[in-house]
């Protein structure tokens, strides 16, 4: 099995130069069925990132573009009058599709980003009082300015706790900027022999698998030990939620499962605990490395 | 990152603790280094509100001998104990000025254990007790809050549980460990300043200093012999210079012969004194250790003591009925051409006079006829003549006026007299029965001696004042308001309002018993305590017994909880934790694998040994897979062979 993750791994890294470790996070937020939140400034390769996912997974895939004045109707679809049968037709929006790009989110209406929430969280779509369930498997890759950027709208605590993982890929080195600038902008037909063909069947066997990972007595007492620290010492105005709790464990499992081990170790939770919760504890992105170096400083691990 | 916010914090109290013990002790120390310790506080607080850099060792270390130099400049090596004080102070004040990480911090609450009790060298009342004790907690509280990061109040709580905790086993100890003598004794400091002078003019002084503080304490038994007048004889004053009474070398004879005692023992207990006399009602001899006593039956300390002692006295009287010739020019000698008037009216009744008695009475129908005037704040006489002046213009004055120019007048006329100064009186408590005698009971009185009856007490200011043979001078209707006027402000000068009398003698009693029981617990107490608990063996097996009993009981309980916890651990836990402590790994916030990589870097020659252990230890703790006897064996086997390479190593 890791050799699976071990190729989507390998595939996405020349798509994406030397971020191994947020391809990582990535995938492992696939693996646990969870919707992913890249944030940063335009042009780090977000887009390439999510579009590259998709395309290594081989999933249908959409993308829309959240502009200010983007309607819920618009994601989701709406019914048109059909004059030859003189009756309203459903016309689905891009939201039916097994992977959905969500650019810019924070550039949508609230109201728009809620109808795209809502429908991450239940897995199905109501339109004209007529529900419409949603492909499976689902995944929402939202990607998101950092806020200080104009005309953005930051998205409510109670959403952002819908997103698994926030990753944000960053500069890339010196050495990964000189050969994007060798190759300049081929992203188009890279994509096309990313593509491993993984069936449905396989990727739900592999997202069946991180739960057959062991997640040992210490391991579990250690995000329990993290969790209430984020509540009881104060320095958080919004601590961690057992939905968090429960995330941790996901993401451990699967980060160990992509590292090719069948147990988690405390190392695991550390990676994960960043990224899954960063933005659950409101904690801006370039802040994030020494809240979470200094909660590590703070906590001892148990054995 | 957040530990040195505690050590910021906890410094900087402690510096200002530092400062208010200086400036507790400012009559000690000195106002010289009271101020370089202010200094230095003041350069703390600029430092750690952000206002000043943080000074370089350079800095610290010039700032270390700038206050050497002050201490020794300023103390001097005569006064070791506050030179030693002073230096363990500012070394203190300084260290908190450079000190940065928690270990630094935390060998510097360590020595305060030591650093704070030396304040019991210059004070060990009830209140100095209290607020040593207060530091000392809040010193455990702020070592602590540092080595274990914790904030303040939290620790405080902490320390308290734990004191609170130890508290019996460090009473039983006090209690019942055998008291023994210091193996080895520090000069004492100099406590006090009050006490009575060993040279008496009264002439001069225009204002008797009065001062509410306690003189000593006086448990007298029930017995007709002690009854009111008490006149507490402390110095004898033998030698007359025209101006002033002194003392002669015949003070250094020690008594020759011993003594019955007449009645039953009385115990007292002196507060710190500036000269080594004690004080006896009557002539006594000291049924104590450490006390001596001379010919005139009057005793004192060997060494001059900064605390409260206790003695006990066998009062006796002393046979001197016989007087050597030697002695006799000694008692009547008078320097020549002083006071021509006195001289001439001595002469003249001894004239008219028969024997010793008649002289006096005559003297007394002088001095009652005259209407002399009892007063604390006579006129200053500055004359030569000043018995004249006294005796003839002013015929206002206290106590040492009047014992000194009858002492003058008796001399003159080859009647051999002496003058005594100590203290008239007492305050009964009638609580815990005892007389309290203050110093503004001072008193100086007159012996003269009589052949064939020795020497006999004579008190002129009688003559002039009878009230004030019984009772203390608080208690003087007549004189009170002067006698206030005369106090200050202390809670005697308001002894006139009820509560705060009461108040005042509610912190007199339990300052009586702190004394006697806390203070003065030495082996003879310690005795009688012991007796009474475990009858009359009075040996200190029992004591011991029960001691060792307490500390193995609680040995044993700590040997336990730490054995369940270390046994409660698995086998790989502990293993792995003696190789951390091995290494000095610091794990906290480190996962096992990270902690093994830093093991890796400091231990490079057992890579190998290092990576198998992980691995064992990886599978066994996060895999849930038991391991094997064979590779528990392998996981010791590895444990013993890292240790060794790296040993030789």
């Amino acid at each position: 099995m890791n050799q699976v993750s071990q190729n989507i791994i390998s595939k996405l890294s020349k798509l994406i130069l030397g971020k191994d470790e947020q391809l990582k996070l990535a995938l492992c937020c696939l693996l646990s069925k969870g919707h992913l939140l890249i944030e940063d400034l335009p042009g780090m390769g977000k887009t390439t990132l999510s579009h590259g996912l998709a395309n290594v997974l081989g999933l249908s895939y959409q993308r829309v573009q959240f502009t200010s004045d983007l309607l819920p109707a618009d994601i989701t679809g709406s019914s048109i009058f059909n004059t030859q049968t003189h009756s309203f037709d459903f016309h689905s929006g891009p939201i039916f599709s097994q992977v959905l790009l969500a650019d810019e989110i924070n550039r949508a209406s609230p109201k728009t980003q809620s109808a795209l929430l809502e429908a991450m969280e239940e897995g199905q779509v109501t339109v004209d009082g007529t529900t419409h369930a949603l492909p499976q498997p689902f995944f929402v890759i939202a990607t998101q300015n950092p806020l200080h950027q104009s005309g953005t709208h930051p998205l409510p605590e109670s959403q952002l706790d819908r997103f698994f993982i926030r990753i944000s890929l960053g500069y890339p080195d010196t050495e990964a900027e000189k050969s994007l600038i060798v190759s300049g902008n081929d992203r188009a037909i890279k994509s096309e022999d990313l593509s491993l063909a993984l069936t449905t069947e396989e990727l739900s066997k592999l997202q069946n698998q991180v739960m057959t990972v062991e997640l040992s007595e210490p391991v579990i007492q250690y995000i329990i030990d993290l969790v209430s620290f984020t509540r009881d010492s104060g320095e958080f105005a919004d601590p961690l939620s057992p939905r968090a709790s429960i995330a941790l464990g996901l993401a451990s499992r699967a980060y160990a499962l992509i590292s090719g081990r069948e147990y988690v170790l405390p190392d695991d939770v550390q990676a994960v605990f960043g990224p899954v919760a960063g933005h659950r504890l409101n904690v801006p992105c370039n802040e994030q490395l020494p809240v979470v170096e200094s909660i590590f400083n703070r906590v001892p691990v148990p054995m | 990152m957040s530990a040195n916010v505690f050590v910021k914090q906890n410094t900087l109290i402690t510096s200002l603790i530092y400062c208010a013990i200086s400036l507790l002790l400012f009559q000690s120390l000195g106002y010289v280094f009271c101020v370089s310790i202010i200094l230095v506080t003041i350069f703390k607080l600029s430092t750690s509100l952000g206002a000043v850099k943080h000074p370089s060792k350079l800095v610290v270390n010039l700032l270390a001998v700038t206050v050497i130099v002050v201490v020794f400049l300023s103390l001097g090596l005569k006064n070791t104990i506050e030179m030693f004080v002073a230096m363990l102070l500012g070394a203190c004040a300084l260290k908190m000025l450079q000190v940065t990480t928690t270990k630094q911090a935390a060998s510097t609450y360590i020595l305060n254990f030591f650093t704070y009790p030396c304040f019991y060298l210059f004070s060990q009342n009830i209140l100095a007790f209290t607020f040593v004790a207060a530091l000392l907690l809040f010193n455990l509280a702020q070592l602590f809050s540092i080595s274990h990061s914790l904030p303040i109040k939290q620790a405080y709580k902490g320390s308290v549980k734990k004191f609170v905790f130890s508290l019996p086993l460090a009473i039983a100890m006090v209690l019942l460990v055998p008291k023994l003598p210091p193996f080895w004794q520090l000069p004492n400091a100099k406590s006090a300043n009050s006490g009575l002078s060993e040279d008496v003019d009264p002439f001069e002084i225009s204002e008797l200093s009065r001062s509410s503080e306690l003189a000593f304490r006086a448990l007298l038994p029930a017995a007709d012999m002690f009854q009111p007048p008490f006149y507490w004889r402390a110095i004898v004053h033998d030698r007359f210079d025209g101006k002033k009474w002194q003392k002669s070398r015949l003070q250094g004879v020690g008594l020759q012969r011993t003594y019955q005692p007449m009645g039953p023992v009385y115990s007292v207990i002196a507060e710190p004194s500036s000269t080594r006399w004690l004080y006896t009602l009557g002539d006594g001899i000291p049924a104590s250790k450490g006390m001596g006593v001379n010919n005139f039956g009057t005793i004192y300390q060997k060494k001059l003591s900064n605390k409260p002692i206790q003695y006990e006295v066998s009062p006796v009287d002393i046979d001197d009925a016989r007087l050597t010739r030697w002695e006799y020019a000694m008692n009547t000698q008078l320097p020549e051409g002083y006071n021509p008037r006195a001289v001439a009216l001595a002469l003249e009744w001894d004239q008219q006079t028969s024997n010793t008695q008649e002289f006096i009475t005559k003297m007394k129908s002088f001095f009652v006829t005259s209407e002399f005037n009892y007063s604390l704040t006579p006129p200053a006489i500055l004359e030569k003549h000043n018995v004249d002046e006294f005796l003839f213009s002013t015929q206002t004055g206290f106590c040492g006026h009047f014992a000194s120019s009858a002492a003058f007048l008796m001399r003159t006329a080859g009647i051999p007299t002496r003058l005594v100064s100590g203290y008239l009186g007492g305050e009964f408590n009638q609580q815990s029965k005892y007389y309290a005698v203050y110093q503004y009971d001072a008193h100086a009185w007159v012996e003269y001696y009589v052949p064939q009856l020795g020497w006999l007490r004579l008190d002129p200011t009688s003559w002039v004042a009878p009230d004030r043979m019984f009772g203390s001078l608080s208690d003087l209707a007549q004189l009170q308001q002067e006698f206030q006027d005369n106090l200050g402000i202390s809670l005697a000068s308001f002894s006139n309002i009820q509560a705060i009398n009461w108040l005042r003698l509610q912190l007199e009693q339990l300052d009586f018993h702190w004394t006697q029981w806390v203070l003065n617990f030495d082996d003879k107490k310690q005795s009688s305590l012991l007796k009474a608990l475990f009858g009359n063996k009075s040996n200190y097996l029992p004591a011991l017994s029960v001691v060792l009993l307490l500390v193995t009981a609680f040995g044993a309980w700590f040997a336990y909880l730490n054995f369940r916890n270390w046994n409660k651990q698995p086998k790989e836990i502990r293993l792995y934790n003696r190789l951390l402590d091995f290494g000095k790994v610091q794990s906290v916030g480190l996962t096992p694998k990270q902690s093994f990589e830093l093991l890796k870097q400091k231990l490079p020659d057992v890579q190998e040994e290092l990576a198998e252990f992980y691995d064992l230890f990886e599978s066994a703790r996060y895999q849930n897979v038991a391991l094997s006897p064979a590779q528990y064996k392998r996981l010791y086997y590895l444990n013993r062979q890292i240790i060794k390479k790296a040993k030789i190593k």
